[in-house]
């Protein structure tokens, strides 16, 4: 049986909407598979950072590489971190009106969409289906389906209705397995490399699909590579110009210039060869020489760390088959040791998750399909004095998945009054349960001492708790 | 080993061997991009030259460093762009405007020919491919030129080729727009008789082409190039120049500086500084031009109107070239409301008065879609091209595409010879724009006169090629001189020669044929019968004896 083809002024859309950048994909009308939209028509890069600029003069918005550019420059207003601010529930001013983080996720859409404008006059815009990371709670999904919605009916986009739809990331995944026909396995990982941290979920696929995450960590991210970078980067600029510190104008060069030399720099990591840095910035420029040996002596210890968690993995003799996601596999050693460890790689799409949720555009999955297995049912946390109130204090959000690493809190305590600590949950209800209590045994006489609480949970989803006493 | 010799291995084998590589190399002024036939999705894939982590396209730019007792280096692309501003004097843009001059180039104390250094990118972009499988076996190469490149820098095109260690019978060239034209069908379903226009601003050049969907059936699409037009030397990188050279105005101004008194470093920051500007100005409505290498440093903010106003001159000849283009088609004017659609490729098409300039022309904004990857879509273009001419294309069990494709490509200029009439020379017209290249061949008798043993004996063609209709002789491009001695003596008027030009259908070149034949039934035909290349730098001598 033929597919009947899709209209060429049709577009379905799929979004990733990362905490780093932004991907867009439509279904091909030639072949009903989905193709990577490139705003920046192939001069520059699919993945939009997820900057955005208002321009107080010309009262309008730029976004992606367009805003980073503008975004140091008089009468702007610069905003960054879109995903953390909507998971945060934080509103920006803006030249005075207050913008919540769904409007301008809304509005920072609306501009991408725009491409479509240019590529085809005639362009209807048919569903439209956005993907979150997994750690994004559903209510937000919500949230953002009904802000999407009431923007949209105000744009003339609106005149041929359309779909908003607002998925996680393994359900992006999902649909392109089943897209390209590739659920035909019972069990498979999937591995997201990205921007915030590297995780690792175990996929059932059946009649029901349950998914879960097996392994979380913030230390194997794109963002730490790229704090790293930045330090390189510092240092051997602070060596040359024989300065120990660095001003903020210099600071922000160096930003500019790490987004410009990631590519470079693992690049030359993963070839094992020098690499010559041009600071172009100051006067007059100069150029160094980065030795691999530093490189090696900086990525090397990353590398390490996620052999050593592949090592927790089943391989299952091929049984267990990978699916791999994220720009943290664009560089070639994760893959190098995936093979090594005989993981057989399924998918090695790095935009799945975009095109995936093209494909959920044309057939949404019915949600009841996906069963994510092994979250949190409640938040938790603890109560905290502040102004003289006592509020909860969330540590691990509901909906989170149990192998989720959270946030440590440090925590300032009265020798003679605190001295234990209750975790505690919170329902959806408000109502407010004591799940541990922790005895506290300070050494310090001082008054007060701080300690460092971490929250995690075991493979039987029991709770564990650490305490750490600081120095204060 | 030729096209040939593949074409015919690939029929026998009914598909291309794992190592055969067929590329298409976009070799542009600003920007050049390599892409290969992959056969397992049966589409051409461009190469990153970043391999994943920057930009695909890699400038044009080529640059030779000589640091104090170290060894001299070649960087070639992205590193060489960036570090312009520490190497102004050793770093080489643009050499494509130059491709087919005499022009010298000084670096590492030698000078190079603009082919040389084309060479050179040519090279590096080959090279990238090579990363991806070194047993790589090249089965054919395809080079785009612009629309408007005359036959002398087609063969220096040709020339740069065979310097990148490409092999003689394995280059192919294609005009930028029909490459264009290619790629958009490909991703596009055309509908019979729609007419498209490709409008391709580039660093460089202005190319445009008019096709129509001549003929489409279930098997078969069949597309015509009906009208050609543009530029070859009106792109970006003029832009650039009427806006640095009113950027020195304002320093000039501000500070009393002159451009005598700038160094190397600081002109070559200015220069850049209006680029920049010039690409910010199609986001922005104002920017704020930084000239941090003045004292003191100030600051010169420009509207996208004065900057508008400034390259306007520019802006009513772009628009002067579209209706020209629209005016001369091949069969006659061409209306506007005849285009269906107008597909816009190309760096400078992203500035915003190039659609509002063709909003007016076509009446109608909603005709005017820019292509999906302009950046990539000539060099993939030209890898279908490639494919094509190996007869990969004629496989039905490719998925994205279920015809065959048969492209029409006509000669782009007047090509003749200048004719003495005694009293006035003149250009006289062989092979007529608009002529198909398979069809572009053309013979012409004529008898030798003179007043001498020398006049009766050689001869001298100059063949030449007239870009625009109403060009005069004086500005018509020299193909080449090509001299013929030792014809045999004969009296005057009994020498009759027969000349032919033609196209080479693989390059777009010209070359020809003469023929000694007699003087009916009085002399007999010598057994004179050569075949020449004429070329622009260097007169080609033939011996007839
Ligand atoms: N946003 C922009 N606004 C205006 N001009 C731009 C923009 N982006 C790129 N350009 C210009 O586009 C030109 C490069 O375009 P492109 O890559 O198509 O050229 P090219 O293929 O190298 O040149 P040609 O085809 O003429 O040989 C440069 O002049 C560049 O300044
Ligand atoms: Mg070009």
């Amino acid at each position: 049986m033929k597919l009947s083809r899709i209209h060429e002024n049709h577009y379905y859309i799929g979004i990733d909407f990362g905490y780093h950048t932004v991907s867009m994909s439509a279904l091909d009308d030639r072949s009903n598979k989905p193709v990577m939209l490139d705003r920046t028509g192939g001069y520059g890069q699919i993945y939009v950072p997820t900057h955005m600029v208002y321009l107080t003069k010309e009262y309008t918005w730029l976004v992606g590489e367009e805003a980073t550019m503008m975004g140091a420059s008089e009468d702007t207003v610069f905003i960054d971190n879109l995903l953390t601010g909507l998971c945060e529930r934080k509103s920006y001013d803006v030249e005075g009106v207050w913008y919540e983080s769904e409007t301008l996720i809304a509005i920072y859409i609306n501009e991408l969409l725009k491409h479509l404008d240019n590529i085809n006059p005639n362009h209807i815009v048919k569903c439209l289906t956005l993907t979150l990371p997994d750690r994004v709670d559903y209510k937000i999904h919500q949230l953002l389906e009904e802000i999407l919605t009431l923007h949209f009916e105000k744009t003339k986009k609106w005149k041929n209705k359309f779909q908003i739809h607002v998925i996680t990331n393994s359900e992006a995944m999902l649909a392109f397995l089943e897209g390209y026909n590739l659920i035909v396995r019972k069990q498979c990982y999937l591995m997201d490399f990205g921007h915030e941290a590297f995780r690792v979920y175990d996929v059932h696929l059946g009649t029901h699909i349950t998914i879960s995450l097996i392994i979380e960590s913030k230390a194997l991210s794109g963002y730490v590579v790229l704090e790293k970078i930045k330090n390189l980067l510092s240092a051997a600029y602070l060596s040359h110009q024989k300065k120990h510190d660095l001003d903020e104008e210099e600071n922000r060069q160096l930003q500019d210039m790490c987004k410009i030399y990631y590519a470079y720099i693992l690049k030359a990591y993963q070839s094992k060869s020098d690499v010559k840095i041009t600071y172009r910035f100051p006067h007059p420029p100069f150029q160094i020489k980065l030795h691999v040996s530093e490189l090696i002596k900086v990525f090397e210890p990353i590398e390490s760390a996620f052999e050593k968690k592949l090592t927790k993995l089943k391989t299952n003799e091929g049984e267990y088959e990978v699916m791999v996601m994220g720009n943290g596999f664009r560089t070639l050693w994760p893959k190098y040791h995936l093979q090594e460890k005989a993981f057989s790689i399924l998918v090695e799409d790095l935009d799945a998750a975009s095109k995936g949720s093209a494909l959920w555009s044309l057939k949404p999955y019915k949600k009841k399909k996906i069963n994510h297995v092994g979250r949190l049912k409640k938040d938790y946390g603890i109560m905290i004095q502040e102004d003289g109130a006592e509020h909860f204090f969330m540590i691990a959000q509901s909906g989170s998945y149990y192998a989720s690493e959270f946030t440590p809190v440090g925590l300032v305590m009265v020798r003679d009054k605190d001295l234990n600590i209750k975790v505690l949950t919170k329902d959806i209800n408000n109502k407010i349960e004591q799940v541990a209590s922790l005895a506290l045994n300070p050494s310090t006489s001082e008054a007060i001492f701080r300690v460092t609480l971490k929250i995690e949970f075991d493979q039987d989803m029991q709770l564990v708790t650490t305490v750490l006493y600081d120095d204060l | 080993m030729n096209w040939e010799h593949y074409k015919e291995q690939i029929k026998i084998n009914g598909e291309l061997e794992e190592d055969w590589y067929i590329l298409g190399i976009d070799l542009g002024t600003t920007n050049s991009v390599a892409s290969y036939w992959n056969s397992r999705t049966g589409k051409p894939e461009p190469i990153d030259v970043s391999n994943g982590f920057g930009k695909i396209p890699m400038p044009s730019v080529v640059q030779y460093r000589q640091e104090e007792d170290l060894e001299g280096e070649w960087v070639i692309g992205e590193e060489a762009l960036q570090t312009f501003r520490i190497y102004p004097e050793s770093t080489i843009m643009s050499v494509k405007r130059k491709m087919g001059s005499k022009d010298k180039i000084r670096l590492n104390n030698r000078d190079y020919l603009p082919e040389e250094i084309a060479a050179m990118i040519l090279k590096a972009l080959i090279d990238h491919v090579r990363g991806l499988n070194p047993k790589m076996i090249l089965a054919g190469v395809v080079v785009s030129v612009p629309y408007d490149f005359d036959d002398a820098a087609k063969k220096a095109t040709i020339r740069a080729c065979q310097l990148a260690g490409l092999s003689d019978g394995l280059i192919g060239l294609i005009e930028e727009p029909k490459a264009g034209t290619l790629a958009y069908n490909f991703r596009h379903d055309l509908n019979k008789d729609e007419k498209v226009m490709v409008f391709d601003f580039g660093g460089g050049t202005l190319d445009i082409t008019v096709f129509c969907v001549a003929e489409k059936n279930d098997e078969a699409i069949h597309l015509k190039v009906i009208s050609e037009g543009g530029e070859a030397y009106h792109g970006g990188d003029h832009i650039d120049e009427l806006l640095y050279l009113q950027m020195i105005k304002w320093m000039e101004e501000k500070t009393g500086q002159t451009r005598e008194t700038m160094t190397v470093e600081s002109v070559a920051e200015l220069s850049q500084r209006a680029k920049e500007t010039k690409e910010r100005l199609s986001g922005v409505m104002n920017y704020r031009v930084p000239y941090t290498f003045c004292v003191p440093p100030f600051v010169q903010n420009l509207s996208r109107d004065e900057f508008e106003e400034i390259i306007r001159p520019f802006i009513q000849k772009t628009k002067a070239l579209v209706l020209q283009t629209l005016k001369e088609g091949y069969n006659g004017p061409i209306n506007p409301d005849e285009i269906n659609r107008v597909l816009l490729e190309g760096g400078s098409s992203q500035m915003p008065w190039v659609k509002r300039m063709l909003g007016e022309i076509f009446g109608d904004t909603d005709k005017i879609y820019v292509s999906e990857q302009p950046a990539l879509d000539i060099s993939m273009g030209a890898t279908y091209y490639a494919a094509m001419k190996l007869g990969l294309l004629k496989h039905r069990d490719l998925h994205t595409f279920d015809r065959q494709v048969h492209f029409e490509i006509p000669v782009p200029h007047d090509i003749g010879f200048e004719i003495d009439y005694k009293d006035k020379k003149d250009f006289y017209s062989m092979i007529k724009r608009g002529t198909p290249y398979a069809l572009a061949k053309k013979t012409m008798r004529f008898t030798l006169s003179g007043n001498n043993d020398e006049d009766m004996t050689s001869i001298d063609l100059k063949i030449l090629e007239r870009i625009k209709k109403e060009d005069q002789l004086d500005s018509c491009k020299l193909i080449g001189l090509v001299r013929i001695l030792g014809l045999p003596k004969r009296p005057k008027g009994k020498t009759r020669l027969e000349v032919t030009l033609s196209i080479d259908e693989m390059s777009g070149t010209v070359k020809g044929h003469i023929k000694d034949m007699g003087y009916s039934g009085e002399y007999e035909a010598s057994d004179f019968n050569r075949k020449f290349s004429p070329n622009r730098n260097e007169m080609q001598i033939i011996q007839a004896n």
